[in-house]
């Protein structure tokens, strides 16, 4: 992975590495998916999303994670790498546990190594989900 | 803080032999490794508390993590105090500590059978069990310092019925608070003597004191299951003297094999018909035997492999890991004879099976890193220090980062399950839309399988041999762009060597004739095949690894002029292109496969 100075926010490429890192760790679970890995920051903040999912999108498993500014004295890269640390510690307790171990819908809190931050995820189903939406974009245009 | 995302932490998952790799269960192997007891009949026995008692711990424990301890309370009930002090040992502990809230689940189904189950199952665990999980939690106080305390503070503690003993629980965490109070409330409605002795014997004895107490008894408890320390499992690992093995079981061959022919080469687990032949033969205690056995083994890997007790999947992931192999050293013992094995198995311990299997793939590995060395291919003498040093991960990350650009995704992949912790054979490789490329590997359970693998290591080793006379060691040059290079050189009329194309020899080569091509193609095809035998023959420089390792592959030219013709179909492609007339575009197109001097590529 390319080196980058410590002040420096965490950049597209890299988070490609590591999500390729990720499917290779845990290679004996991927089936036909694999993952993808972003990462922002705003005035308030850092967020991180690693999304396990296959191609057609019918499985889709985003997880998301985001830390406040005012709650540590890391920097945001180090914010970022922080959230995908602990999101790759969650996977690992998923994939043990054979997908058995969820997270709430909605911000949940938690704390890693003393440090608060929050997190949620959902498994989605992206095809059934396009098809629904077509079926009511059908309907709707059958009513007019 | 170390990152769980970094080089480090892949080589440390590599290193466990059984996450990193898309390795396919194998059905036939669920035959030991899927829990064999059935809970529900358990119950409907005539003594249901014998019945459930008369179970083996692990297999009780991950009967009851299969159909979940709270579907299970009726089973719980029956069961003894050791069983229940086994079961904490296997999964009450993360990391070698003792996580007190999964303690938690399981006391508080005993609390929902009833208070005073609570208070017995409790009592009933090793004292440093009891000590380990209440003393970090719980501070007591007598009369004369809750005097000292304001009032919030002694409302806020609970009281014994003497009213000179007070104590207050200091867990942040609520399931703990709600527990300790529960468990106490039963304690005083059966025991309070119990009550006052727990309470100050949790207070004053030193917590983490009872905890390293408590993780020596559950080691030495775990070890009589096979979990042996990282040390013992490690070595299993360790190749044996096959030689002096055979020679152990030779009389049981030669005397057992007597009018009973031989079996025919076969693609499923050996170790499955083994079994299948020796439960014919044995009764359901001597299978019962030989199944522990198996069991034990694949507990024993799970040092090595770093995999928890509590990590079923991973110790079942483990277990038929174990039988493949164990199976593929029974195969090879017996020579493949059903009776024998049955013999073998009744003798011989799985753990010496398991080596056997091991030390089998080992021949292979040390005879492919002896002609990757030869040929000067990068990395060589690294991987094989670190395989010296049984550092798996490290040689696994090694293949896939150093030889890819020599070798390609499908031959790492190839290397990466050869080089695995526990030898696995590539089967199906895919490539999504997107260009993603996965390899799936299958255990090695049978001689089929490994000559399979040494018959793919052969196609590897044989064009390193190749490229060898195409000019010096390989180093991190392309093995594939090397010989097609050298290939197109001889289709243009010069000799098989590797270095780029010239202009002269790219003009020549879209100025000849399709047929000329075709067979001065032809020509060279059945020269090199020739070249491969002669350095096979006796007195020859030798390639195969197959041959290396004792490992009868028919043919192993065959998998290497399957590769090679492969390159000269996709050279002929180029070559016979419309566009091969043209000498830009064709320089174009053999830049995908060969190299072609730098002056033409800055033309591009």
């Amino acid at each position: 992975m390319t080196e980058k100075p410590k002040n420096e926010f965490v950049t597209e490429g890299e988070c490609r590495d590591l999500a390729t890192l990720m499917g290779r760790k845990y290679a004996s679970f991927m089936k036909d998916r694999h993952f993808e890995a972003v990462i922002t920051k705003d005035a308030r903040g850092v967020y991180a999303t690693v999304t396990l999912r296959n191609r057609s999108g019918s499985f889709f498993y985003p997880v998301e994670g985001r830390m406040a500014n005012i709650d540590h004295d890391m920097n945001p890269r180090e914010s970022g790498l922080f959230l995908l640390d602990y999101i790759d510690s969650y996977f690992e307790e998923y994939f043990r546990e054979g997908g058995d171990v969820y997270l709430p819908i909605d911000w949940a809190h938690y704390e890693h190594d003393g440090v608060p931050l929050q997190l949620k995820g959902q498994i989605l189903n992206l095809e059934i989900e396009r098809m629904a939406d077509e079926l009511l974009s059908k309907g709707n245009s059958s009513v007019h | 803080m170390a990152s769980r995302l970094s080089e480090e932490s892949l080589k440390a998952v590599y290193d466990t032999g059984h996450q990193g790799l898309a390795i396919q269960s194998e059905q036939a192997l669920d035959l030991l490794s899927a829990p064999s007891v059935d809970l529900d009949k358990l119950l409907l026995e005539e003594d249901p508390q014998a019945a459930v008692q008369a179970v083996p711990p692990q297999a009780l424990y991950q009967a009851l993590m299969l159909k979940g301890p709270e579907d299970a309370l009726d089973v719980l009930e029956h069961m003894s105090a050791d069983q229940v002090v086994r079961i904490f040992d296997y999964d009450i502990w993360t990391d070698d500590r003792l996580a007190p809230h999964k303690a938690i689940r399981w006391l508080n189904l005993f609390k929902e059978i009833g208070p005073e189950q609570l208070y017995t199952r409790f009592k009933e665990l090793d004292e440093e069990y009891q000590l380990a999980l209440l003393g970090p939690e719980i501070t007591t106080y007598d009369e004369e310092e809750y005097e000292k305390l304001s009032d919030a503070e002694q409302d806020s503690l609970g009281r014994m019925p003497c009213n000179t003993v007070f104590y207050k629980v200091t867990s942040q965490d609520p399931r703990m608070e709600e527990f300790i109070s529960g468990l106490l409330e039963a304690t005083m409605g059966s025991d309070i003597n119990y009550a006052y002795a727990l309470l100050a014997h949790a207070y004053h004895l030193p917590p983490n004191e009872q905890e390293e107490q408590i993780a020596r008894f559950r080691k030495a408890r775990l070890e009589e299951d096979g979990f042996v320390t990282f040390e013992e499992s490690r070595a299993l690992f360790r190749p044996l003297e096959l030689d002096a093995m055979k020679q152990k079981w030779s009389f049981l061959l030669a005397r057992d094999a007597i009018g009973l022919s031989p079996s025919k080469s076969r693609t499923t687990a050996f170790l499955l018909t083994a079994l299948q032949a020796g439960a014919r033969k044995w009764t359901s205690e001597e299978f019962e035997r030989v199944s522990r056995g198996f069991a034990t083994l694949g507990n024993m890997l799970a040092a090595a492999a770093r995999v928890e007790t509590d990590d079923l999947e991973g110790l079942r992931r483990l277990m038929q890991q174990a039988q493949a192999l164990a199976g593929l050293g029974l195969e090879w013992l017996s020579g493949s004879d059903e009776n024998v094995a049955v013999a073998l198995l009744e003798k011989e311990t799985p753990q010496m099976l398991f080596r056997t299997g091991i030390s089998l793939v080992s021949r292979l590995t040390d005879a492919v890193t002896t002609e990757l060395k030869r040929h000067g291919v990068t990395e060589a003498d690294n991987i094989e220090r670190n395989l010296r040093m049984d550092k798996r991960g490290v040689v696994i990350h090694m293949i896939e980062t150093a030889l890819l650009e020599p070798f390609g995704f499908e031959r790492v992949e190839t290397l990466k399950g050869l080089y695995n912790r526990f030898p696995v054979l590539p089967v199906t490789m895919t490539t999504d839309e997107d260009g993603l490329q996965r390899m799936l590997f299958q255990p090695i359970t049978s001689l089929v399988a490994l000559t399979q693998m040494a018959a793919t290591a052969d196609a590897l080793t044989g064009l390193l041999h190749l490229s060898s006379l195409a000019g010096g060691p390989l180093g991190k040059a392309s093995l594939d762009r090397r010989l097609t290079t050298g290939l197109a050189r001889v289709l243009a009329g010069g000799g098989f060597t590797s270095e780029p194309l010239s202009d002269i020899e790219v003009k020549r080569l879209s100025s000849l004739p399709r047929e000329a091509l075709q067979t001065t193609g032809a020509d060279f095809f059945a020269g090199v095949e020739g070249t491969l035998r002669e350095a096979l023959a006796p007195g020859g420089a030798g390639w195969a690894a197959s041959r290396a390792a004792k490992i009868h592959v028919d043919d192993p030219v065959q998998a290497v002029m399957t590769e090679f013709s492969d390159l000269i179909m996709r050279l002929h492609a180029v070559l016979g292109s419309t566009e091969a007339h043209d000498d830009v575009a064709l320089v174009r197109a053999l830049r995908g496969l060969a190299d072609v001097e730098s002056k033409h590529q800055e033309a591009l």
